[in-house]
């Protein structure tokens, strides 16, 4: 058994792993979207216009992105666009701890979350590296999972 | 290329459903607050110590605007302060404009020395012909570590 085989049937599983972790971190942003623009603007990258713009339009697009992921629709997007998302995250952390910024992290939840640490980061590149797996094994197609190329596949018989 | 054409389409569906949902928000973004947040490092940052907030509190020449939410408000403030609760300002921000005199000095406070929704607030009152308004750099919790006095109780809105 390849190690590509051993990962197939964990796929269906990330999949809507991602959906439901996307879900549940957009709905209290969604909720409280000024509370998260606060969150956004203690990572001083943007400004305060850009922090209000990013507060609106993250939880949407974490939002759609579950959805997609959820229902199987257009999957390939989806998983760079939710790679995209965590790969973000795990930049915006990491130079937050390096700065030395203390301030929550506003990933799931609007201004209560544990302070950003080594903990923090190291879940932000967990999520990260997993969603580039779902990235590498989705098909334009809109399949999650199946044989990644025809090289992997037997040759039809004669 | 078709899986970056489908991401792009997804991140325009969730900008759309972003705006939309911000829009109904009743606690959403007012855009005019971005706006706002966008133009602020055009207008001049006009601060006033508390000791000369304190002078023109005596001479009665300023207007003192608490830019706090409702129940601080009411629990402690410079005598004779109008409320004028951050967002509740950018959602109808005719309720205080209208029939004010743009000639008056305004102070505004919150309770902190400094707070970055201070700068836009600012931005925004000028824009709008507001020049002599100013942010009370040091705060209320300047103002009462002075001993200077303050009301405690239901106070006026805007």
């Amino acid at each position: 058994v390849t190690g590509r085989r051993r990962i197939e049937p964990v796929l269906p599983a990330l999949r809507l792993g991602f959906a439901a972790l996307l879900a549940w971190a957009c709905a209290d942003k969604l909720l409280h979207p000024y509370a998260f623009a606060q969150d956004v603007a203690g990572y001083r990258v943007f400004g305060p216009a850009l922090s209000y713009a990013a507060a609106v339009f993250v939880p949407a697009l974490e939002l759609v992105t579950a959805v997609c992921l959820a229902a199987g629709v257009w999957l390939d997007a989806a998983a760079l666009l939710n790679a995209g998302l965590m790969t973000a995250f795990l930049a915006l952390v990491l130079q937050a701890f390096f700065r030395k910024l203390a301030i929550p992290c506003g990933c799931f939840s609007v201004g209560g979350d544990a302070l950003i640490g080594p903990l923090k980061i190291l879940e932000n590149a967990v999520f990260a590296a997993l969603s580039w797996v779902l990235v590498l094994r989705a098909r334009p197609s809109g399949r999650a999972h199946g044989p990644a190329s025809p090289r992997g596949a037997a040759p039809p018989e004669a | 290329v078709r899986t970056a054409a489908r991401a792009a389409a997804l991140a325009a569906l969730a900008l759309a459903a972003g705006a939309a949902l911000n829009l109904l928000h009743p606690r959403g973004v007012p855009p005019r607050l971005v706006a706002a947040a966008a133009r602020e490092r055009e207008v001049p940052w006009n601060r006033i110590t508390v000791d000369s907030a304190r002078a023109l509190f005596g001479s009665g020449r300023a207007v003192f605007v608490d830019i706090r939410e409702r129940p601080e408000f009411d629990a402690e403030r410079v005598p004779g302060a109008l409320s004028l609760p951050f967002l509740s300002y950018f959602r109808a921000p005719s309720s205080f404009e209208r029939g004010r005199d743009p000639d008056s000095i305004y102070v505004v406070y919150a309770f902190e020395p400094s707070r970055p929704e201070g700068r836009t607030l600012l931005a925004r009152l000028r824009g709008r012909g507001f020049a002599r308004a100013a942010w009370m750099y040091g705060g209320l919790s300047g103002w009462l570590e002075r001993g200077y006095e303050a009301d405690r109780g239901p106070g006026a809105g805007p």
